[in-house]
């Protein structure tokens, strides 16, 4: 490779064990982003410093802008005999030292832009043993250095465990990213089936994809009108990826509709679309009767100790294998509506009489909440008079295709997309217990709009269950893929637990909270910068963030976009699953 | 008596400005013309007026393209005695001469000649001590260079026991090799119009198929009688004074005075710098005054423009770029005297 400078060390410009600064070759086009090579031999022994241009300076020899102006005698129209003679540098991030010595480069050494090589290693990637090429690495505005890789021990488990994107909305910054990653995990996964699918270590993953917006992710499995083969494939072939296709055999799941038994509506076909709701016997044997009444509520004891309490009070606790294995109680109301008979004011009886330890005025709020939810989400997702739902059931046994749980449908209740979300990992939780353990299975629970599920500062049940999905159950084989407009909003746990964070472009107001400070001042300038297939990578072994572009998806995003009709159906809502997959949750 | 003393005699304002550098031999009362000088070669000096020269533009061929400079920095680290008691001072020095050429409106270094040297006064000791010293410099990278003794007579020349004197002696005779260097860079490549920092008359090359031109910064020599300092102070910034022949046996020359900078505020010696250009190539060009118009009228519009230079107002820009590009080459000071004080175990 050409040398484009050599690296400079005068005062305030000194080279450090993690930074140096360069000066350009005046012939040569170098950009913030680009990798960079220099050796120095210090004490007769070889280093190579591979860096990350962090910033690129135009200095001219003119001391102000007074000199700058008398170059023209003040006159725009003046061309001066001479150029100015001003010159390029750079200033460099070291990402790796090889050997891991902690010193800096001699002043003099030749710097040379980095090639496919250099990044990888220049990011750790000849190190990684479970690798996984995301993106291609950009270096500078136009160009590319070979794939970038994450080492998915930071991602499923090993070493750290967790997704977190942060990136405005609308620019295809987070939603995007999270199918991207499924997609390529749910693609290696079914590499490793099919090259040894006696072992018993490989990749075996179970996407859950939680729509939050407009049904966009019922359409992962059609073509995206957008994709260009031509124009699209080559990114992808760089992560080797010959033929990027839709999801295949995704199950879809909506809420059920209020009074019926079908799906609401989400722009598919009813038959491919499996609805989902819950009984209170449902809710009693999940044991996600308190999740009902999560937000503000629990932050009152007395009413908390009451949910708490009428819970117990209406399940049943027995033995099954070697689980606890809950149902409703035999003495208890049956539904939604007998229950909330039973709450009434006007009730009088034993199940009353029953609550006579609690404040009235508690056993009242509680009655009211209750109605509340009944009145919004009953004889929808809450069946009130029936006493069986559908209830979502999402463990199973082996690699699954994506499943698709929509919960936009609930927009206007965010207590019941939240109790939904609940469900969920709740599920999971419990399906990680216990002799019925599928080892090595991983899920990958995608969220978007974190902030609402896990708010900063949450302490209601919710929010505490994600944080503590968030910060002990990655080795369990549950990996939260969430994503947010704005980290500062969500819970620190949360975003602290995340072994690989992504950034794509974020608001500069965001980027200046305390959650973003671990991120150098260059790499903030440009994740507020970025472009929508751009992605800002930081992984705990990367010094500084990776960049990379995104390949374009090919399944669509949005019924818009999307090029044919949904496939045949194999997820009717009669046989929602296939039941040799599915487990009993519980 | 009023003020109209003041507005009788000219008086006008005058900005804060540095103090310029002294011309030798102005301080008398009546200026006295050197004999080597002819005022009149371009006209009578009863006739001398300043000369507007920016209506003249130069051809792009005779724009100069070559730009040579010489530096030297240096410091008296030691000193030592001689038999008989004399103090002989020891000088560090780095020398260097450089070459600036533009192509189109790009400056970029031709070329650069550096050297490292001990300057001292050599007569004093025997001859294999010298030789021995050198030998021991050179295997550290550095030249020995023997410098003369001050006069002490017409015709004589010897140690003295006043140490400033040697010392003066010593730093000063470490320029001769400067201009070695620049004479080199100089003639790295002839035929091209060139400007050189100072006076034509330090090289020993042959000018007469070349536009070579001198200018001269620090005037210290006095080459005008009272009318041509009287024309001298009326100078406007793109103006000069009559040329007038420098006879010398070196280089005999044209020159005049070009002013560079300045307004009404200035000192009134403020910008002016001297130029030279080569007597028999003026003489073969058919004696050309339009020539010496074109010529001050390229260094006007080459003139450096940075009010931080502190040499500003008698500088071109190339200059200034050819200085900062030599001493760029140069190793910080302090450490070679360190250096030298470590191998030398003084």
């Amino acid at each position: 490779m050409p040398i484009i400078g050599k690296v400079a060390s005068p005062p305030r410009r000194e080279s450090t064990s993690e930074e140096f600064f360069f000066w350009i070759a005046p012939d040569q086009l170098i950009e913030k982003t680009q990798i960079v090579r220099t050796q120095s031999t210090i004490g007769s022994q070889e280093i190579t410093f591979y860096g990350l241009i962090t910033e690129v300076f135009r200095q001219s020899r003119q001391t102000d802008l007074a000199e700058e102006m008398d170059r023209y005698d003040g006159d725009v129209t003046y061309q001066p005999p001479y150029e100015s003679v001003g010159f390029n540098f750079a200033q460099v991030s070291i990402l790796r030292t090889v050997p891991p010595v902690m010193c800096p480069p001699r002043e003099g050494s030749d710097v040379t832009l980095g090639e496919a090589d250099d990044a990888q290693k220049a990011y750790g990637a000849d190190e990684i043993e479970n690798k996984l090429a995301v993106g291609v690495v950009k270096n500078g505005g136009l160009k590319y250095v070979g794939p970038g890789y994450i080492d998915t021990d930071y991602l499923l488990g090993a070493n750290g465990g967790h997704l977190n994107v942060n990136g405005v909305a609308g620019r295809g910054t987070k939603s995007s990213f999270l199918l991207h990653m499924n997609y390529l995990l749910l693609r290696e996964a079914r590499r490793q089936e099919m090259a040894t699918p006696s072992a018993k270590d490989r990749l075996r993953v179970v996407p859950i994809i939680l729509n939050v917006k407009n049904f966009d992710l019922f359409h992962l499995d059609r073509r995206s009108t957008r994709f260009d083969a031509a124009k699209h494939g080559a990114s992808w072939r760089e992560l080797g990826v010959e033929d990027p296709a839709p999801f295949r055999n995704c199950k879809f799941f909506a809420p059920q509709k209020k009074g019926l038994s079908v799906p609401v509506d989400t722009g598919r076909p009813t038959a491919d679309v499996a609805a989902y709701s819950w009984s209170l016997k449902d809710i009693i044997g999940a044991g996600l009767f308190r999740y009902l009444f999560a937000d503000e509520d629990f932050d009152n004891a007395n009413f908390g100790a009451l949910v708490m309490a009428l819970e117990t009070k209406l399940t049943h606790e027995g033995a099954h294998h070697d689980q606890v294995a809950r149902t409703l109680h035999r003495d208890a109301p049956k539904t939604f509506d007998v229950l909330l008979k039973e709450l009434s004011p006007e009730a009088e009886g034993d199940f009353v009489s029953s609550m006579k330890g609690h404040n009235t005025q508690t056993v009242l709020k509680l009655y009211r909440r209750l109605l509340r939810l009944l009145l919004e989400g009953g004889d929808g997702v809450l069946r009130r008079s029936e006493e069986e739902g559908k209830p979502l059931n999402v463990i199973r046994n082996d690699i699954c295709d994506p499943i698709v749980i929509d919960l936009s449908s609930l927009s206007g209740l965010p207590q019941l997309q939240r109790f939904v979300v609940a469900t969920i990992f709740r599920q999971l939780e419990e399906s990680r217990r216990g002799s019925r353990t599928q080892s090595g299975l991983v899920y990958l629970v995608t969220l978007d709009e974190l902030n609402r599920f896990a708010p900063r500062n949450g302490k209601d049940p919710i929010t505490e269950l994600i944080e503590r999905v968030a910060a002990e159950m990655r080795s369990q084989g549950i990996i939260l893929f969430g994503a947010q407009q704005q980290g500062s909003l969500v819970s620190m746990r949360v975003i602290e637990n995340a072994g690989l964070r992504v950034l794509g472009k974020s608001g500069s107001l965001e980027l200046d909270a305390p959650v973003w400070r671990f991120l150098s001042e260059s790499a903030r300038k440009k994740a507020a910068t970025l472009l929508p297939t751009e992605k800002l990578l930081v992984q705990d072994s990367f010094r500084e963030p990776m960049l990379v572009e995104i390949p374009f998806p090919p399944w669509a995003l949005r019924a818009a976009e999307a090029r044919d009709e949904p496939a045949a159906s194999s997820n009717a809502a009669s046989d929602p699953v296939d039941d040799a997959d599915l487990v009993d949750p519980f | 008596m009023s003020f109209e003393f003041l507005r009788e005699f000219g008086g006008r304002r005058l900005g804060q400005a540095p103090d310029q550098p002294l011309m030798m031999g102005a301080d008398g009362d009546e200026p006295e013309v050197d004999d080597r000088v002819d005022l009149a070669l371009e006209c009578p000096t009863d006739e001398w007026q300043p000369i507007d020269v920016t209506p003249f533009q130069p051809a792009p061929e005779e724009m100069p393209t070559r730009f040579i400079d010489g530096c030297y920095e240096g410091e008296t680290l030691a000193w030592l005695q001689d038999r008989e008691g004399h103090p002989i001072p020891l000088r560090l020095a780095q020398i260097g001469g450089v070459c600036i050429r533009s192509v189109g409106r790009t400056l970029g270094r031709e070329t650069a000649i550096l050297d490292r040297v001990v300057a001292m006064i050599a007569d004093p000791f025997p001859w294999e001590a010298v030789e021995s010293f050198a030998t021991d410099l050179a295997a550290h990278g550095i030249r020995l260079l023997p410098v003369s003794p001050p006069k002490i007579s017409e015709d004589r020349r010897a140690a003295v026991f006043d140490f400033q004197r040697m010392h003066e002696q010593t730093r000063n005779g470490v320029i001769p090799a400067m201009e070695a260097l620049e004479e080199v860079a100089l003639c790295h490549t002839m035929g091209v119009p060139t400007v050189v920092d100072g006076r034509l008359g330090r090289f020993r090359c042959d000018f007469d198929d070349w536009d070579v031109v001198g200018v001269i910064k620090r005037q210290q020599e006095n080459y005008l009688d009272a009318a041509g300092w009287r024309v001298l102070y009326r100078l406007q910034p793109g103006e000069r004074t009559p040329a007038f022949e420098v006879r010398s046996k070196e280089t005999p020359v044209v020159s005049w005075y070009l002013k560079l900078a300045g307004d009404h505020h200035s000192l009134p010696n403020w910008g002016v710098v001297r130029v030279e250009y080569p007597l028999t190539r003026f003489q073969r060009l058919g004696r050309e005054f339009a020539k010496i118009n074109r010529i001050s009228h390229a260094l006007f519009q080459i003139r450096s423009r940075r009010a931080s230079y502190s040499r500003t107002p008698v500088s071109m820009e190339p200059i200034v770029r050819a200085e900062e590009s030599l001493k760029s080459l140069f190793a910080p000071l302090r450490p070679l005297c360190h250096h030298f004080y470590r191998v030398t175990n003084l």
